[in-house]
């Protein structure tokens, strides 16, 4: 076989992918969710505003925010490494990457085997590369949000390890498109669900877990010193990581959803239905944060370590069978 | 009992004691400034005699040297004792009574600071009050330093006791947790508080100072009014009931209930304000907006009142300004019947959140033995088991007329100084009710005042963070020669570095919190200068586009 031929294979794969249909509808739902995601922050700050008897910010706010913050003086601390300025930036590109894996509602054609591995992997490098960046900012308070944020992200990454350990042994695979066929409603994916509504929520740096930045406390511990631009990618970063997490919660509840109802869907109204179970289950959480306070670092901490009991139960359950 | 005590003083001290002077429950000894120390330790053996302040007063122009007051007041029945000494300028060293009465450290250095006493086996005799490039040798309260003065600015370094082994954590000038300025250092190991450092006083604005060579006596109250921004009120009534008993001239019915009205008023709104920020340090900002809700048709009902929201301008020596009219009684009786539903509703969704109840209980205890010792007042008092309320130890305005209950916890936590505060807004509701039933006819000023000179007047009354005194000197021609102020905040920050002690960092601002700390009422002594030598003044297009310079 000459290379030209090898160039013409190669060509026509590569034809035949980007013109599959659930290539385009890939691209245009990492789109979507890129948009999405800050107008779901917007969303969020409405529904606590509501809540609370206020009008609120309007829906945009959150853009209108980054924007502005784009706009204005990055000041860097004396002493800083030089890390602090690159840590905001690669955290981000991190949860971008991740956009790319997500199975929205489809089989998602840039998958591959081991992505749920990736998929979580830079999740935490993301938050990782925050609290680095924080902590070689050299402020006090930094150093203070990030031990706490360390220390939760310790308790919680066991959760996550054993929810993964348990959704390999139910579906066979560590690929997140596997997760679109290969899940049943059985005791175990029940536990799992749970166990991933508790990580995402703890995860998401929302209350009473938001000790890390805790601004009465530590004013705004890791994220203090930073300021501009970079606050607005670090800011932009939370978001998205937010928004990633609910996407990894949706998968297996749109699947159990979509197994109920009759009608078989085609592609776009999977889509369809996968942004809409995003969109209830982030708001769900928006109302969660706004009726509870802030833990202290040990509660926090006890609380995480509790709640390891039911993934470590739905992995007992996943090996026997069940 | 305390005709007991004065009876002891007479016997132990017969020789030192120069003039007893008794202006109704006041009794005001003149002694020796020898027999000072083991005097007040006569008088602290008392459990019920509690020390209130210190007033130094720069006496030159009237006889010659300094006098010191030190007051101590019962916590049980209407009397106050007022210990004073003198001192001649060429001897400006007086007995410290710090060793004998912990509370004392405070008042003994601000005269220090302001007046040059040196008080003699004082523990920590550090700066006070005067910012760190204060030059020495000024000393802004003597009567000979203009009101006005700005002297050139001599850096120096605080010092700082910093314990070995912890790393230091500041909290101010500018923090999230207060929206005032104040300084801690908190020193920590890990999560834990080892020791803390207070260095406040950054917004001095000279009232005391003001009010002693600017104003005439009836335009203090509206200047006292603006002490502090949310209970003003109980400092220019403060102020007027100190001037009244100065002078002897009784305030009509009226006038009493009106005052005594607005200030349960401002109870209300105070604390509702404070249980608002309280929620909001927990991280419970949906407590925080609902509080503040609820507080509103309390402000709108003041404006319909008095005409403000806030700083109301009612009082006046020998009455009030405004009568309340029928509308505003109807008004009033709708407002409480409003708030009180509310309020109960909220609290009750308040007291089930987990990390509320989990983060206030145990934390920041101040026992019993040391709120006596370090003399805090008001809800933090409370909360640690003493029964003293300025409003029935001492009835002011009306509050002999109504009645009420003093509520009282144990624990001394956080906890309980929350639920405290939350009991006197229900208490205060039904005062007010009472109050307006009981409402009597009349006028609501006392005409024709005259202020005959160097007479001295005392008066403390109940605001929301604590018992508040205001001591005045009467001067010629209707001015105040000494107008002293003692803010309920002044009394209780020295408690936190107790309360501070070996609590998680996490809870450090709800403790920092928990005493309702009001700045700008401590701060309140004299001028300062803290300007940078240049001042540029930026456009704030340039800032917003990052060009500052």
């Amino acid at each position: 076989m000459g290379v030209n031929s090898m160039t013409i294979n190669m060509l026509e794969i590569i034809f035949q992918k980007i013109s599959s249909p659930s290539l385009l509808l890939t691209i245009t739902a990492i789109i979507t969710s890129i948009i999405l995601a800050i107008i779901l922050d917007g969303v969020e700050r409405k529904i606590r505003a509501r809540i609370q008897c206020r009008m609120g910010p309007p829906i945009l706010q959150t853009l209108y925010d980054l924007v502005k913050l784009s706009h204005k003086e990055v000041i860097v601390p004396h002493g800083a490494s030089k890390f602090f300025t690159i840590a905001p930036k690669i955290a981000l590109v991190m949860l971008i990457i991740n956009f790319l894996y997500v199975p929205y509602g489809f089989k998602n054609p840039l998958g591959f085997y081991g992505d749920l591995i990736l998929f979580i992997y830079l999740l935490v490098a993301s938050t990782i590369a925050l609290i680095y960046g924080g902590l070689s900012s050299g402020n006090p308070f930094s150093e203070i949000g990030c031990s706490r944020e360390v220390s939760l992200l310790m308790a919680n990454e066991l959760a996550i390890a054993l929810i993964i350990a348990s959704i390999a042994f139910k579906t066979g695979s560590l690929s997140l498109n596997a997760l679109l066929e290969n899940i049943t409603l059985t005791p175990s994916i029940l536990l799992t669900i749970i166990a991933l509504a508790i990580y995402a929520y703890i995860e998401s740096v929302r209350l009473p877990f938001d000790i890390g930045e805790a601004e009465p406390e530590i004013a705004t511990g890791y994220l203090i010193e930073y300021s501009g631009s970079l606050l607005s990618l670090a800011l932009c970063c939370h978001i998205y990581k937010r928004y990633l997490l609910m996407t990894l919660l949706s998968i297996p509840i749109y699947v159990l959803i979509k197994n109920i109802i009759p009608v078989k869907l085609n592609i776009i109204l999977g889509f369809s239905l996968f942004i809409a179970i995003v969109i209830v289950l982030y708001m769900l959480y928006s109302i969660i944060t706004s009726i509870s306070g802030r833990f202290r670092v040990i509660h926090a901490v006890n609380f995480v370590r509790a709640s390891l009991l039911l993934p470590i139960a739905s992995l007992i359950l996943a090996t026997i069978g069940l | 009992m305390v005709k007991e005590i004065i009876e002891n003083i007479k016997g132990a001290f017969a020789d030192y004691i120069i003039g007893i002077e008794v202006n109704k429950n006041k009794v005001y000894i003149e002694v020796e400034k020898k027999c000072l120390r083991p005097l007040v330790k006569l008088i602290k053996t008392n459990k019920q005699i509690h020390y209130v302040t210190s007033v130094g007063v720069d006496e030159r122009p009237l006889r010659g040297g300094f006098r010191v007051y030190h007051i101590f007041t019962s916590i049980e029945e209407d009397y106050s004792i007022i210990i004073h000494t003198s001192t001649p300028q060429s001897h400006l060293t007086i007995p410290s009574i710090v060793p004998v009465t912990p509370g004392a450290n405070w008042a003994e250095r601000e005269i220090q600071d302001l007046l040059g006493l040196k008080f003699t086996g004082h523990p920590d005799p550090r700066k006070l009050i005067l910012p760190d490039d204060w030059p020495p040798n000024i000393y802004p309260l003597r009567k000979d330093t203009p009101y006005n003065i700005r002297p050139p600015s001599k850096p120096t370094l605080y010092p700082f006791k910093r314990p070995r082994e912890t790393s230091t954590l500041p909290i101010g000038p500018y923090h999230p947790l207060l929206h005032e300025p104040e300084y801690f250092e908190l020193y920590v190991k890990g999560e834990e508080v080892v020791d803390v450092e207070y260095r406040g006083f950054h917004v001095h604005r000279g009232i005391e100072k003001l009010g002693e060579s600017k104003l005439t006596y009836n335009q203090i109250p509206f200047i006292a009014e603006r002490i502090c921004g949310i209970c003003g009120f109980t400092h220019s009534t403060c102020y007027c009931q100190a001037v009244e008993e100065a002078i002897g001239i009784d305030v009509p019915e009226r006038a009493r209930y009106i005052r005594s009205i607005l200030l349960e008023l401002e109870r209300i709104h105070s604390h509702l304000l404070w249980i608002g920020v309280a929620c909001h340090l927990l991280g419970f900002d949906t407590g925080f907006m609902h509080a503040w809700r609820i507080r509103e048709p309390v402000m709108q009902l003041c404006e319909i009142l008095t005409g403000n929201r806030k700083t109301y301008g009612a009082n006046l020596v020998g009455g009030v300004r405004w009568d309340i009219k029928e509308k505003g009684v109807k008004k009033t009786l709708n407002v409480l019947s409003k708030i009180e539903d509310e309020f109960k509703r909220f609290i009750e969704d308040l007291m089930s959140i987990r990390e509320v109840k989990l983060r206030l209980t145990n934390t920041g205890v101040l026992t019993k033995k040391d709120a006596l010792k370090m003399e805090v007042v008001g809800p933090v008092l409370r909360a640690s088991g003493v029964k003293y309320d300025v409003r029935k130890a001492h009835p002011y305005a009306a509050y002999k007329e109504v009645s009420f209950n003093v509520p009282v916890y144990s624990e001394g936590d956080n906890m309980a100084r929350l639920i405290v505060r939350i009991d006197e807004v229900l208490e205060s509701i039904n005062i007010i009710r009472e109050l307006i039933d009981k409402l009597p006819k009349g006028p609501i000023i006392t005409e024709e005042i005259e202020i005959p000179g160097n007479r001295k007047g005392l008066s403390m009354t109940e605001a929301p963070r604590g018992e508040n005194l205001h001591f005045i000197i009467t001067g010629r021609d209707g001015f105040i020669y000494r107008w002293k102020v003692r803010a309920p905040t002044y009394a209780n920050i020295p408690a936190l570095k107790i309360m501070l002690k070996g609590c998680p960092l996490s809870d450090a601002p709800i403790t920092i919190a928990s005493i309702d700390p009001c700045f700008s009422c401590t701060d309140r002594v004299k001028v300062i200068d803290i300007k940078t030598k240049k001042t540029i003044t930026v456009p704030l297009m340039r800032i917003s586009r990052g060009k500052i310079w």
